[in-house]
């Protein structure tokens, strides 16, 4: 912020919890790893203190930033916009969200492009084709075990479709100083996300628990892409499927498991968002944050655009 | 869209957002209910991509239906809900760099012969 301006917002672009919560992030990742690396558990379970330690400093570091912004009224948050010289044609927290879902797609391109991989590398399932005993020299992709709960996947879809819709319909009743309009938004936002959440952990259940090769039916005549309904998908999915059944499980519920914690995490910025709409009020000159965390939004909604046809149609 | 301009680089980011015809079915009336038309058009792209793995075409087939349904999809979500139809040049600028990784990792990781070389002793000669 100019200082010609007279406003002394120093305090806002010196706070210190991007900093903290970044460094916690780090850590509590490296503990995640550390303890987790290796087959069949063998990490070393100590660095799980590693994990909670950066833990403490991510919630910290988040709440010293709510904090900073909680604290503001609407007049103040006209004040916290800056535009650097370099890339003036855009406020400095708006390039700075860019390069954060910048570093997003290379996350979900390293997950999606090693999805791509295993399934160039592993013949799908064919009667044609010698794929073991329990077809685990085959790919038995996910989409063939889901294909029977595929309603679920889509409502899935049009949830995060219609929450995108709302949030850009939320950012516009803040222009438009209809606060009330802004706040039912953002709550039909959460409550689309959270249905999102609930049907995919309802989902996994499902999978997880479900038996995909009845042995009464052993030896059926399996074909590709046959519905969950004839229990006879593969025999290494008898005892249901899940994150250590193969690698198709692996890959599905790691990919799908982090677009989920996005997911998550954009209802805790949610839960922010609609408590500072009560408190204060977005309004024409204070909806930057909407706009923000629309962005946000619309790319784990993008993220779910390719998720989908990868995992659950393909 | 920031109408936050108080600095000495005040930047109008404040624009009328104007759709192209075909897209909102030449609603001009509200960007609302222009946002409201782009939405049923993912429904309509949704329900496309369901519909062709329901009919079980041919592979190549299905694959140009599903990846060529998500790029539209991606365009739409992007150029409109992401208003970068409406941003300065730097923003679409920024989110063309993880493409170019994107595209990297999709044709030299994900889409590559199997057994082919691609470990880093090899690939760099040491």
């Amino acid at each position: 912020m100019s200082d010609e301006h007279g406003h002394d917002d120093h305090e806002h672009h010196g706070s210190i919890a991007p900093f903290v919560f970044c460094i916690g992030a780090a850590i509590m990742f490296i503990g995640l790893v550390m303890a987790t690396a290796g087959n069949e558990g063998a990490g070393d379970s100590g660095y799980w203190f590693v994990f909670f330690l950066g833990l403490a400093g991510l919630m910290t570091g988040f709440f010293l930033w709510v904090q900073d912004y909680w604290d503001q009224d609407s007049e103040e948050g006209e004040d916290i916009e800056a535009y650097h010289d370099f890339w003036s044609s855009i406020s400095t927290r708006k390039f700075g969200m860019w390069i954060f879902l910048l570093t997003e797609v290379m996350v979900f391109s390293t997950l999606l492009s090693a999805y791509l991989r295993y399934r160039a590398a592993v013949p799908d399932y064919d009667p044609g084709i010698d794929c073991g005993v329990d077809f685990e020299l085959c790919w038995v992709p996910a989409a063939d075990v889901i294909r029977s709960h595929l309603i679920f996947g889509v409502i899935n879809t049009f949830a995060l479709l219609l929450s995108s819709l709302t949030v850009v319909l939320a950012l516009y009743a803040a222009r438009n100083n209809n606060p009330k309009a802004t706040t039912r938004y953002l709550m039909a936002t959460f409550v689309l996300g959270a249905l999102f959440l609930v049907l995919k952990i309802w989902e996994w259940n499902e999978m997880k628990n479900y038996n995909f090769w009845d042995e009464e039916h052993y030896g059926c005549s399996v074909t590709k892409g046959q519905d969950i309904a004839h229990h006879c998908i593969a025999p290494k999915y008898a005892d249901g499927f899940w994150i250590d059944t193969s690698l198709e499980g692996s890959t599905f519920y790691i990919t799908t498991g982090t677009h989920g914690a996005h997911v998550f995490v954009g209802l805790i910025a949610l839960v922010y968002l609609i408590a500072k709409a009560n408190k204060d009020g977005y309004n024409e000159e204070y909806h930057d944050t909407i706009e923000l965390f629309g962005l946000y939004w619309h790319y784990v909604d993008l993220v779910w655009v390719f998720v989908f046809p990868f995992f659950y149609l393909y | 869209m920031s109408e936050e301009t108080t600095s000495e680089h005040a930047h109008d980011e404040h624009h009328e957002h104007t759709f192209p015809g075909w897209v909102t079915f030449g609603e001009t009336k509200s960007p609302e209910s222009a946002f409201v038309r782009i939405f049923l058009w993912l429904v309509f792209w949704t329900i496309i991509e369901v519909v062709a793995i329901l009919r079980e075409f041919d592979f190549w087939i299905t694959m140009g239906i599903l990846f060529g349904v998500a790029l539209i999809k991606c365009w739409f979500i992007g150029s409109f809900f992401m208003h970068m139809t409406w941003d300065p040049p730097l923003v679409n600028t920024t989110a063309a760099v993880p493409l170019f990784f994107l595209i990297v990792l999709f044709l030299a990781v994900g889409l590559t012969t199997p057994g082919a070389v691609d470990d880093w002793k090899t690939l760099c000669g040491f």
